[in-house]
């Protein structure tokens, strides 16, 4: 749904994005991970057409942003990081406006309008200026607007960063009900569980390059190549650690009480063999598991490290 | 079919943005607080005009609801064309400058349809006050019998005036990120179209007059307020009247408000080409190569026809000389020479179009960011090459285009003053025909050579140092030393000084023994031949040096930058900044 080819953004001589090529599957939710000024928010400028790049292309449903960004409006629903709004409009007038912009129907437009401020949580606020919100309120007034023409593609820029803990579970589930829709969704952060616990996909950016990109499972298992086991003890045990320490393919072995963790570079069968060594050896395994990686491990291997 | 309709309506629409800019500029509080001052000031401009010239005798009721015309009118411009304009200005920029034109960028209505909402828009209050000082002006015409036809007149072209200066906020808006300074440009905008540009009427160019609504004021509304019902016309307005009923454009009068309205619809037109593709894609070029082609066509169209009249006919040109302050103007006897006020229209007219020319020029080029990605486009769209017209493309035909056009609405103007009789006593020789045109031409591509080769900020100070420091030495050594020659020579890379040389070289040798147009310069008259030559030679190599290192570089380094930056050389900083 959204191709992005050998883009490179520059700025009065400071490169902003470089060589980023991207590609992201239609009804997937794209987390765009990395620190500030990691490029992010000019990579998601150029796909919102608010931006030329230096070079390279950006392709939304086919359409070449370029050549035909009116055809690419159409489709597109774009948030900006800490999203401007009109002050000295009443929300629901803030909401018209855009619904009137994008061709709600006029018979519509009321019951669309308090539909969506219901949406967002703002029926309190529906007719406060909007200049007078917080910056949570304000985010959640630019999410209904954005929402407001049900784009197919929405790209949004740290839509959580002012948003406090409940927010942003609401936010969360509001954009996986949209992802279920079918929606693809490109979302931006430098908050890691903000994006972890709902998105099929990310990508690393830092100092403006995508290190690493793809489906979250595809990017541990390539990086899963030795696996992270922990065993747990009843008790303390010296043979225990020098039997694990004999045993082919594995590595870094710590020790922490009763608890034992290792590096594993075998395959599964060889991890059944050290588990069935270690019972028939009598050693008082009370637990034998293989910690999955996520998105914090994968930033660490990959290197954005000043993501918090 | 109806679907199809509501979805053109709705794309033609401005309404909602016009809506939004009624909600948040005329809320009640508002409305009440400017409301009263408005009609409080106007009431007391009013009541000031009107019972004080009546309860003093000075003038009857009818006499005196006529001239509170004028005190209304000055309030209405104040409030919507510098209070309009401002806000037009302030409220685009700011738009601007907080991201919300992002989101209006990629809402589906027409780009012209945003223009129209913003333009009628963002005065919206303007507007309302400008209503409340309606009464006054209703009671004014009832009172004072005014014709209504007249005021009409008057009102059409004061709106098309107020169209226009909001349409000069908006360029002023969308140039500017800052609020304040984008509504400070416009309004700095607005004094400099009514008081610095009219005064080119004393040369002929009466174009710039054109811009306001004075004209028609003194034409329509003046005449008709300073007449007494006794029937006393004041003489000045008597003759403001004649000046301004007809404007001579060709060798067709024109009616005041008819030129008017040709002079600022096309301006208007232009601006709002500018602010379209400006609103379409902010990084693009304010006008295409042929809409500035097309525009600057347009303004030589007005220019030789404001000129044009002042060389066939004589009545015309002794109009003019009177207006110069030539009281012997009308019977022949005048002091000054016809030669002579040619020599200065003449020189005019090519410093004038020169600089609309170098405008024209640095709004199409493009620069080497601009020239490489329309080189790529045109790869990836497996084009023949980048397509004339597009902002990539090279400004260097359009710039010989201007040239073109630059020359021949000259030598037409030269021309017709020959047939004329009464400014030539001979046709100079060709050694002096040629320093003007030649001058010209070369200056033109040397600064389209300059504007494309190298980045904009070496193009500023590339031009300052090779025009302003000339200048400013000249100065010194003539105001201090009186050294004339020497001067004259240092004087010459700055086109101006040049250009009085290459002109003073031709409408000097028009004449034979009398008076030369150049009998000021008398210290210089012996050099006069050589200071054009070395101008015109000076730019002639300077044009040259610089387009043929445009080629060169050209063919050497844009070649290789079809591949992506990161398998290729790293790309020059760019340099615009697009952001």
């Amino acid at each position: 749904m959204i191709q992005a080819t050998d883009l490179r953004v520059d700025y009065d001589g400071v490169t902003a994005v470089e060589d980023l090529t991207l590609t992201i599957g239609a009804g997937e939710v794209f987390g765009l991970i990395g620190p500030n000024g990691a490029g992010k928010t000019s990579t998601i400028r150029v796909m919102a057409t608010l931006q030329q790049p230096t070079y390279g292309d950006v392709r939304i449903a086919g359409i070449d942003i370029a050549e035909d960004p009116g055809a690419a409006h159409q489709i597109l629903g774009y948030m900006p990081d800490n999203p401007p709004v009109y002050g000295d409009l009443r929300c629901w007038e803030f909401l018209d406006l855009f619904a009137g912009a994008y061709f709600v129907d006029r018979r519509d437009r009321r019951r669309r309008v308090d539909e969506l401020i219901e949406q967002v949580g703002l029926t309190s606020k529906r007719s406060v200026l909007a200049g007078t919100l917080s910056t949570g309120m304000k985010q959640r007034l630019v999410l209904a607007k954005t929402l407001l023409p049900d784009p197919q593609v929405l790209l949004l820029d740290e839509p959580a960063s002012g948003l406090d803990p409940l927010a942003r579970i609401d936010l969360r589930e509001l954009l996986k009900k949209e992802a279920a829709r079918g929606k693809t969704i490109l979302v931006s952060s430098h908050i890691l569980t903000e994006l972890s616990t709902f998105c099929t996909s990310i990508g690393i950016m830092e100092k403006g390059r995508l290190l690493e990109s793809g489906k979250i499972e595809d990017i541990i298992s390539r990086l899963n190549r030795r696996k992270r086991i922990t065993v747990i003890l009843l008790e303390t045990s010296e043979s225990a650690v020098r039997m694990i320490e004999q045993f082919d393919h594995v590595s870094n072995v710590e020790r922490s009480g009763a608890q034992i963790e290792f590096e594993f570079a075998g395959l599964d069968q060889d991890i059944v063999q050290l588990l069935r060594s270690l019972v028939n050896a009598g050693l008082p395994v009370m637990s034998f598991t293989e910690r999955r990686m996520g998105v914090e491990d994968i930033l660490l291997h990959v290197g954005a490290k000043e993501v918090s | 079919m109806e679907r199809g309709v509501a979805r053109v309506t709705d794309w033609l629409n401005p309404l909602p943005i016009w809506a939004k800019c009624a909600r948040a500029r005329l809320r009640t509080k508002h409305m009440l607080s400017w409301g009263i001052i408005v009609v409080s000031v106007t009431a007391f401009v009013f009541l000031m005009t009107y019972l004080t010239s009546t309860h003093r005798g000075i003038l009857n009721q009818e006499e005196a609801a006529k001239a509170t015309f004028i005190p209304i009118i000055i309030i209405q411009s104040i409030l919507l064309m510098l209070l309009g304009t401002g806000a037009v200005a302030s409220g685009l920029s700011r738009e601007r400058e907080e991201r919300l034109l992002d989101y209006h960028r990629m809402s589906p209505m027409s780009a012209s349809a945003k223009i129209i909402g913003f333009l009628f828009g963002l005065p919206v209050r303007e507007y309302f006050l400008f209503l409340l000082t309606l009464p006054f002006v209703v009671f004014a015409v009832i009172k004072s019998d005014f014709p209504v036809a007249k005021l009409a007149h008057f009102y059409l072209v004061f709106f098309t005036s107020v169209w226009m200066y909001h349409m000069t906020g908006m360029v002023a808006g969308m140039a500017s990120s800052r609020p304040r300074m984008a509504a400070v440009m416009a309004q700095g905008m607005v004094v400099v179209l009514y008081l610095i540009l009219p005064r080119l009427e004393l040369v002929g160019l009466r174009f710039f007059e054109y811009f306001t609504v004075l004209p028609t004021f003194w034409g329509m509304v003046y005449e008709e307020v300073s007449t007494t019902t006794a029937g006393y016309q004041d003489p000045m307005a008597l003759e403001m009247a004649l000046r301004y009923k007809n404007v001579p454009f060709f060798n067709v009068p024109l009616h005041s408000t008819t030129y008017t309205l040709l002079v600022q619809g096309f301006l208007l037109t232009t601006m709002f080409i500018i602010v379209r593709r400006k609103w379409k894609d902010e990084f693009s070029h304010p006008l295409a190569k042929l809409s500035a082609l097309l525009f600057y066509a347009g303004v030589l169209v007005f220019l030789t026809g404001n000129l044009w009249p002042i060389v066939s006919d004589r009545a015309v040109y002794d109009a003019l000389l009177w207006r110069l302050g030539a009281p012997d103007a009308f019977d022949g006897s005048s002091r000054i020479m016809p030669v002579q006020i040619l020599t200065v229209m003449m020189f005019v007219f090519l410093v004038v179009s020169g600089l609309i020319c170098l405008l024209m020029i640095n709004v199409v080029t493009p620069t080497r960011h601009t020239i490489e990605k329309g080189l790529r486009r045109a790869a990836k769209l497996a084009l023949p090459r980048v397509p004339y017209n597009s902002d990539a493309a090279s400004s260097l035909p359009v710039t010989f285009m201007m040239i073109g056009l630059s020359t021949a609405a000259a030598a037409a103007l030269v021309l017709r003053a020959d047939e004329a009789g009464w400014f030539f006593e001979r046709w100079p020789s060709a050694a002096a025909c040629a320093p003007p045109l030649l001058l010209f031409a070369a200056v033109m591509l040397f600064i389209q050579g300059v504007r494309e080769r190298f980045s904009p900020r070496i193009f500023l100070v590339a031009t300052f140092l090779l025009w302003m420091l000339p200048a400013f030495a000249c100065m010194i050594i003539f105001a201090a030393e009186e050294a004339w020659v020497p001067g004259s020579y240092i004087s010459l890379p700055f086109p101006p000084m040049a250009a009085v040389f290459a002109t003073g070289l031709f409408f000097h040798e028009t004449v034979v023994g009398g008076r030369s147009p150049m009998a000021g310069f008398t210290p210089i008259l012996p050099h006069l031949s050589t200071l054009a030559w070395v101008g015109t030679g000076f730019y002639l190599m300077l044009a040259a040096a610089v387009q043929i290192e445009l080629w060169r570089w050209k063919r050497a380094r844009i070649a290789t930058r079809l591949e992506a930056p990161s398998r290729n050389l790293p790309l020059e900083p760019a340099a615009v900044v697009i952001r």
